[in-house]
């Protein structure tokens, strides 16, 4: 009951912020408050308490001050910085300052005007009527009109190695006026509006046809608060204040995104103040410790990452028996996991789908399966491996990733199951991702909103003709169908797909769900991280003079 | 002598010809795709075959090698895969950094190993040589990225002395350079001090006992001048290798340093192109290192040479 | 007989006397050695816990009565870890050193006294190995092998065998010129006794110092590897594993991180002041100047 409130009061937040959007003097009230319960588990609701404490100092800090800079950690040099070529965790967390969206997400991961005034479709969602706001301009002083977002959509489709998929769909784009553009549909796309909220950053096009894409990389242009002054390549990256920012003047004089290699070291420098915020992820004790310490924490509402157990159920083994997977899914203790890595519930929960209760596309029917280690000794005897039999499982490198097998390999060891553990580098994961050897540990991404990631990676040829890691030809057909139908059947499919891939099938087991915190120092004021990770409320944050 | 120095430098071109052999096999086999792997798994199959012509690899291996190694004599190792940029020119930003980090480590390293060295072999089995061998296995046995982050820990984080990490150059401003850069330098030449201390002491302790050093001390020279004039220039012929083999010691543990310190040298871009499998950065990396460790041995060995007569006479 | 017999105590007595003649260092040293072979033989032995088994509910304890050294990141007790680490550590150590010592002995001993281009040969590869530094050699070689003792082993093996070649080799090249060995070609013996019996027994004195540098550099190579994601896989209680498991914990709990990386410092230390002293007992050249 208490969790509908909070879901509604988010809503209606949502709404009003992007109503008074354009304004740009509000300050966003604390989002952290609502996110953090909209983002919380039934058991108990501590996120709240982490939003209530940025709530106070936030209050007793006074009237914000301008001046000083911010530093962001990064752990590696961005691989890029033109916004059409985006994808990596280092270079997601530099480019918000820089560019901004035209849709950006809310609180419930659901795409809504960011840079438009409005944006609508016609009945069928064949075409998209575009309308931007009055008075942006990127960084060099080009207008953010009509003739801009021309521009950039038929650039992302032309040159945007991974985005470009995002837009096979646009037949044409048509300026109507200064400010309005038409997008023509070739057929109806479910994923356009997530499309252009999750990678379509707008770029300045006068800047990428004089610098070229290569200059541009060193020097981007978008309509971000902070502008690029200066990349030290390995070292970090130096921003700093757009005066004619469209939502009002940033306080801060700059924004800059230095590398540090390890949590580690990014704690160490957040306590002497090298740094003033870091991202944590799935690491309760580095979170708790600088909660303790008095360090600000706010859990992003949009949840970052759903960890699952994917099986490998059409190899030849004991894998392709259901009762095996439903074994295995048994022992698993998912929830003492949680509660022992994750703070009891703060920093991720556990639940049996991509979603946590509540959620728009979260479906009731997915019961999941609870721990029972009687019941998974009883199914495996029951599937003829009652003496067990050997199990790989493969993970990407990853501190949460390396201990959460661990203790699978543990609990499967109880009911006669020898895990071999499989530490994939980041290298070379994608080639796992078709196929693999037993489990893969994946790390599910739902930054970008569990539709958008489940449609992009995993329907086999349905839309990147990438690899993919679904056996079940019922859920794919369904997931298929979903994304070429409309939104009604999309919405029916993509659930009953969900019910088919966890719970009937067991092709897939959700382990854990992660938020994604940010940890500023009470000296910082503002939003950052509180709705997606890495995004900031930028020209509202402001730090107390030293 | 002008021979040889002659005959030296046609090996050490071969020598860089074998490196480059190697460290191009050694990158090949790396496992992964790196088409994939800078397009990520969301790409076309026609990007994938765009980006494989793009960087030759698509041609056969031998092929690929000709390609580089042709281009790499002229001044181009290629672009980067993952930056899109010139490995050059990553390597020019980087290197600098490196050298002024490693080179005051070899520096300090070498001058206190030879010393402690010395001061072991005279003094052995007495307190000091203990404590010199003590303290100087520390620095051998202690992981170079532990040492740096118990560094931080007590000089940044409890004693507030040091900051935790980053990095000034010494063009900029000097006194910054001291103040950032001393705790990695430091850290990186304890861990190289060891080698060459315990080279020296081992070689003063080998030549004190030989006979020439025996008759010098019969016909009563003071031990001193003794130890200083014979052994020492004997003895510090093997240190020269030592030092001349810690280069590749000083890029392997910058590459510890610079990783715990957030320093942007070449050990930082080696680290995340292996990561990234960046061919074309590891393998200029690669290469660049070695050839100017080959180039730095080949100095030594004419030091070598000129100390040694009988090495000299085995190359005539 | 008996005249050899007393020699042979003789020299044993003389062997100790110089071997211990360093003081309380060697012998702390030796014994740091002894106990580790020891726990590492006998850790079943030593604790109440498997290093696998863990518990959720005292994640990153303290010292406690239950748990002495505290618990790690999932739980399981530290000092096991520790304890069943030194296993992990000395083999891999050791495995790699013994490869790479015999693989590179034979190829230095064997080009340096053949000679001619085999040798320029040989010296020419190595120095091409040589020039490339062993991490990232490693690392490179570490991605193409699964994680166990075994093929970490034989990867550091391979980067340090050029230390041998280069060492023998050197020696070789210098002790060829020797009298003795002249004579020894002027008599007619045969190569491999000449190579087997004198040359390497000259050589032996300073095979042992840098085995036993190579045994503290196989470790830390390892626990390098470890740290870097590519080394010993996880759950094998590797002290390498432990730091770099801990080290993200160091300021929130110190301990899990810290003593790995003192065992790592002890043991490299161990072998290399032993190996010093067995230099010095074992250098014939050294030997009755004491």
């Amino acid at each position: 009951m208490k969790k509908k409130v909070a879901m509604l009061l988010t809503a209606a937040m949502c709404v009003s912020l992007a109503a008074c959007g354009g304004g740009g003097g509000d300050k966003p009230a604390d989002s952290g408050n609502d996110a953090g319960s909209a983002g919380g588990t039934e058991q108990t609701a501590p996120p709240a308490e982490s939003g209530d404490e940025g709530g106070d100092a936030q209050a007793d800090a006074g009237e914000p001050v301008s001046g000083g800079t911010f530093t962001v950690a990064i752990t590696d040099d961005p691989t890029t910085l033109q916004g059409w070529m985006v994808r990596n965790t280092n270079e997601g967390t530099v480019s918000p300052a820089i560019y901004e969206t035209l849709l950006k997400y809310d609180e419930t991961g659901k795409p809504q005007p960011y840079l438009l005034e409005s944006f609508d479709a016609d009945a069928e969602a064949l075409t998209y009527t575009l309308v931007v706001k009055d008075g942006i301009t990127f960084q060099d002083g080009t207008p953010m009109d009509a003739e801009a977002v021309k521009w950039n959509i038929d650039y992302y489709k032309e040159n945007g190695v991974l985005s470009g998929s995002y837009y096979n769909y646009v037949d044409s784009v048509e300026v109507v006026d200064e400010k309005t553009v038409v997008v023509h549909m070739s057929s109806w796309d479910a994923l356009f509006d997530y499309g252009l909220a999750r990678t379509c950053f707008m770029c300045s096009p006068t800047a990428v046809e004089e610098l070229g894409p290569d200059g541009f990389n060193e020097a981007p242009v978008g309509t971000g608060a902070f502008k690029v002054t200066k990349w030290v390549h390995g070292e970090g990256i130096y921003t700093e204040r757009y005066d004619n920012y469209w939502g009002g003047t940033p306080y801060l004089d700059g924004v800059n995104f230095m590398i540090y290699a390890s949590t580690a070291t990014q704690q160490a420098a957040l306590e002497v103040g090298d740094l003033d915020v870091m991202t944590l992820s799935g690491d309760s004790v580095t979170a708790d410790a600088l909660k303790a310490k008095g360090y600000n924490l706010t859990n992003a509402a949009i949840p970052t990452t759903g960890y699952t157990l994917c099986f490998n159920s059409i190899a030849e083994g004991p894998l392709t028996d259901v009762r095996v997977r439903q074994a295995i899914c048994y022992a698993v203790d998912a929830e003492t996991i949680c509660n022992s890595l994750l703070g009891n519930g703060v920093y991720g929960t556990s639940t049996t789908q991509w979603a946590i209760p509540g959620a728009a596309t979260y479906n009731d029917e997915v019961t999941g399966y609870g721990y029972d280690v009687e019941k998974a000794k009883a199914l495996l005897a029951e599937a003829g491996y009652a003496d067990g039999f050997e199990l790989t499982i493969n993970f990407q490198v990853g501190d949460f990733a390396k201990s959460v097998c661990q203790i699978i390999q543990a609990e499967l060891q109880e009911i006669g199951i020898t895990v071999t553990l499989n530490q994939i580098e980041v290298a070379n994961y994608a080639d796992y991702l078709g196929e693999w050897d037993g489990i893969l540990f994946h790390p599910m991404g739902l930054g970008n909103g569990q539709f958008s990631q489940v449609a992009a990676n995993m329907i086999p040829g349905a839309r990147f003709g990438g690899s993919t890691f679904l056996h079940d030809d019922v859920s794919v057909g369904l997931i298929q169908e979903a994304v070429a139908s409309d939104e009604a059947t999309m919405d029916k499919n993509l659930k009953e797909a969900v019910k088919v891939l966890f719970q009937d099938n067991v092709e897939l087991y959700a382990v854990a769900v992660t938020y994604s915190t940010s940890v500023t120092s009470p000296k910082v004021h503002g939003d950052y991280g509180a709705v997606q990770e890495h995004n900031a409320t930028w020209n509202q944050l402001w730090k107390e003079a030293e | 002598m002008g021979r040889y120095i002659l005959k030296r430098l046609g090996i050490s071109v071969i020598v860089i010809l074998l490196v480059s052999v190697i460290s191009f096999t050694l990158v090949h086999m790396l496992p992964g795709d790196p088409a994939v792997l800078a397009l990520g798994s969301e790409a076309s199959e026609q990007d994938v075959e765009a980006f494989r012509e793009k960087y030759y690899l698509n041609r056969p291996v031998v092929e690929q090698y000709f390609i580089w190694i042709t281009d790499a004599f002229r001044g181009n190792l290629g672009d980067s895969i993952t930056y899109s940029r010139p490995v050059t020119t990553c390597l020019a930003e980087r290197l600098p950094r490196t050298i002024s980090i490693g080179l005051p480590a070899l520096i300090l390293s070498s001058i206190f190993g030879i010393l402690c060295g010395i001061v072991s072999a005279i003094r052995r089995g007495k307190f000091i040589d203990n404590l010199i061998t003590f303290l100087s296995t520390i620095g051998l046995g202690a992981p170079q990225f532990w040492l740096g982050i118990v560094g931080i820990y007590i000089f940044g984080m409890k004693l507030g002395m040091l900051p935790l990490s980053g990095y000034v150059a010494p063009s900029e401003d000097f006194g910054q350079y001291v103040y950032y850069g001393i705790m990695p330098i430091l850290i990186l030449s304890f861990s190289l001090l060891a080698a060459v201390a315990r080279q020296t002491r081992s070689n003063m302790l080998e030549v004190i006992n030989q006979d020439y050093i025996r008759t010098a001390r019969a016909n009563g020279l003071v031990e001193t001048s003794v130890v200083y004039k014979h052994a020492l220039k004997n003895a510090l012929i093997p240190v020269i290798t030592t030092i001349g083999l810690q280069v590749r010691v000083v890029v392997g543990g910058s590459l510890m340093v610079e990783q715990v310190f957030n320093i942007a040298g070449i050990g930082t871009l080696i680290v995340s192109a292996i990561n990234g499998r960046d061919y074309m950065v590891v393998q200029g990396c690669v290469f660049v290192i070695s050839v100017f460790t080959v180039l730095v041995n080949f100095v030594i060995d004419l030091l070598y040479g000129f100390v040694d007569p009988r090495i000299r006479k085995s190359w005539r | 007989m008996s005249e050899g017999k007393a020699k042979k105590t003789n020299g044993a007595r003389r062997f100790f006397r110089v071997f211990f003649s360093r003081g309380w260092v060697t012998k702390l040293c030796f014994g740091i050695i002894v106990a580790f072979v020891f726990i590492a033989v006998f850790a079943p032995l030593l604790t109440p816990y498997t290093p696998y088994e863990q518990n959720l509910l005292s994640i990153l304890a303290g010292p406690s009565g239950e748990h002495l050294l505290g618990c790690d990141n999932i739980g399981r007790d530290t000092l096991t870890r520790l304890l069943y680490g030194a296993r992990v550590s000395l083999v891999t150590g050791l495995l790699s050193s013994i490869w790479a010592a015999a693989v590179g002995t034979t190829i230095g001993l064997i080009a340096g006294y053949v000679g001619g281009w085999v040798n320029t040969l040989v010296m020419r590869i190595t120095d091409a190995m040589i020039a490339i530094p062993p991490i990232i050699f490693t690392m490179v070689l570490s991605t193409m092998v699964t994680g166990n003792l075994l093929g970490i082993s034989v990867v550091i093996g391979v980067s340090i065998i050029p230390s041998y070649i280069r060492m023998v080799n050197g020696l070789v090249i210098s002790l060829r010129e020797n009298d003795y060995v002249t004579a020894a070609n002027l008599i007619g013996q045969k190569q491999l006794v000449i190579m087997f019996r004198h040359l390497l027994p000259n050589c032996l004195a300073s095979l042992i110092v840098t085995f036993t540098m190579n045994v503290g550099t196989a470790i830390m190579l390892e626990s390098t590897l470890s740290y870097l994601g590519v080394g010993i896989i996880p759950p094998t209680p590797a002290w390498g594993v432990m730091v770099s498991e801990g080290y993200k914990y160091l300021f929130n709990q110190p301990l899990v991180a810290i003593l790995p990386g003192i065992c790592i410092m002890l043991v490299v230390i161990a072998f290399n002041i032993v190996g010093d002293a067995l230099r010095d007992a074992l250098d014939p050249r050294l030997r009755g100047k004491l």
